[in-house]
């Protein structure tokens, strides 16, 4: 996948791995999508970034006796969720011109 | 590889790192195996799936800027061999970068002379204005009208140019320092992140151009006295002229020569 585009998806996935509820590292990993390949390597920057344009919260809490770090989404975040869903039809309408190259 | 040995190696891997962010990285991946762990791989396989400790520390100085991530890169590999291409490197680098900096600079002063020239224009014509309405007072003194006339004119047309010029050179030099800010923001972006603050330059907060019109009235007013005083001497272009010589007190303002000039003027 083009890197660009598949920053952009695998910000929108992790977003929405943190939606309903608040989740931890590992468990977003499993949680989005596999064809995306989401490793802790690209997980740790992204959640990075996020954290740092304020599209999630991050919270310590104790987990069997370890501590284990929460994240959650903020209203900046569920926009910029919002934002990826509505390039949605741009993105169809690009999809469908170049599957016309292939007749 | 077990985890303690996989924490150890990417601390080691992140000592170019503050200590606290290093920290952070651990921590998140002393995480993620303990989850997988706890989610019943063993703890070999655990630190297998999270990735190799290079990966991991890549990962994590993915957001430095260009230059840190560099020297943090060579680093991992061995300080002396950075120190040795720095040292081996040298006649190569440093006369690059001192042959860069003095193109950038020369072309920077380049830049702010000619603001500098602008400046010089716009002083040069209000300095001339200046010394034109200086002479009208000769003229009334000698009782030479249009000589008067001439002067005052051009006088209040150099000083509207004047300001003309001069707020051009304004607006020259506030455009030349936002440039600069830029490019000094541009040149130290490899070695800094910097917040990309997109202030819009106000085109709202203009201040009223009332000098522009102040300008243009007295360029008018001045063409217009000058014009007269032109017509009244019988268009004789000897009018706007004046000759003045330090040596012999002699004085001609506006073609007329004067009998006693050191009366008006105190020429030496």
């Amino acid at each position: 996948m083009e890197a660009q585009m598949k920053r952009g998806f695998l910000e929108a996935c992790v977003l929405r791995a943190v939606r309903d509820e608040e989740s931890y590292g590992y468990r977003i990993v499993k949680d989005v999508p596999a064809c995306m390949g989401l490793t802790e390597s690209t997980l740790y920057p992204l959640l990075k970034r996020l954290e740092k344009a304020g599209c999630i919260t991050v919270r310590s809490a104790e987990h069997n006796g370890r501590l284990r770090k929460y994240y959650r989404i903020t209203d900046v975040g569920r926009q910029r969720v919002d934002e990826f869903l509505a390039e949605w039809p741009s993105v169809q309408e690009i999809y469908r011109y170049v599957e016309g190259a292939q007749q | 590889m077990t985890r303690d040995e996989f924490l150890a190696q990417l601390g080691e891997l992140l000592s170019c790192l503050p200590e606290n962010q290093a920290q952070d990285a651990r921590r998140f991946y002393d995480e993620a195996i303990a989850d997988r762990m706890e989610d019943g791989m063993s703890e070999e396989e655990a630190v297998a799936a999270v990735g190799t400790p290079e990966e991991a520390a890549a990962a994590a100085l993915e957001e430095l800027p260009a230059v840190p991530r560099a020297v943090a890169k060579t680093r991992r590999r061995s300080s002396a061999l950075l120190w040795v291409l720095v040292i081996l490197g040298s006649p190569v680098w440093l006369s690059l970068l001192v042959a860069f900096v003095c193109v950038a600079l020369s072309v920077y002063l380049c830049i702010w002379a000619l603001v500098g020239c602008a400046w010089a224009v716009a002083l040069a014509l209000g300095a001339g204005g200046a010394a034109a309405l200086a002479f009208v007072a000769a003229g009334i003194g000698i009782g030479n009208v249009p000589f008067a006339l001439a002067m005052a004119g051009s006088g209040l047309a150099l000083v509207g140019m004047a300001l003309l010029a001069g707020a051009g050179a304004w607006a020259l030099t506030r455009a030349f320092a936002r440039i600069s800010a830029l490019w000094a923001q541009k040149a130290l972006s490899p070695f800094k992140k910097l917040e990309v603050d997109d202030k819009t330059t106000g085109e709202a907060h203009r201040p009223p151009r009332i000098h522009l019109a102040i300008a243009g009235v007295l360029i008018v007013l001045g063409v217009g006295l000058a014009a007269v005083g032109f017509a009244a001497s019988g268009f004789d272009a000897g009018v706007f002229s004046v000759q003045l010589d330090a040596q012999t007190g002699a004085a001609v303002l506006g073609g007329v020569q004067l009998d006693h000039p050191l009366g008006i003027f105190p020429l030496s």
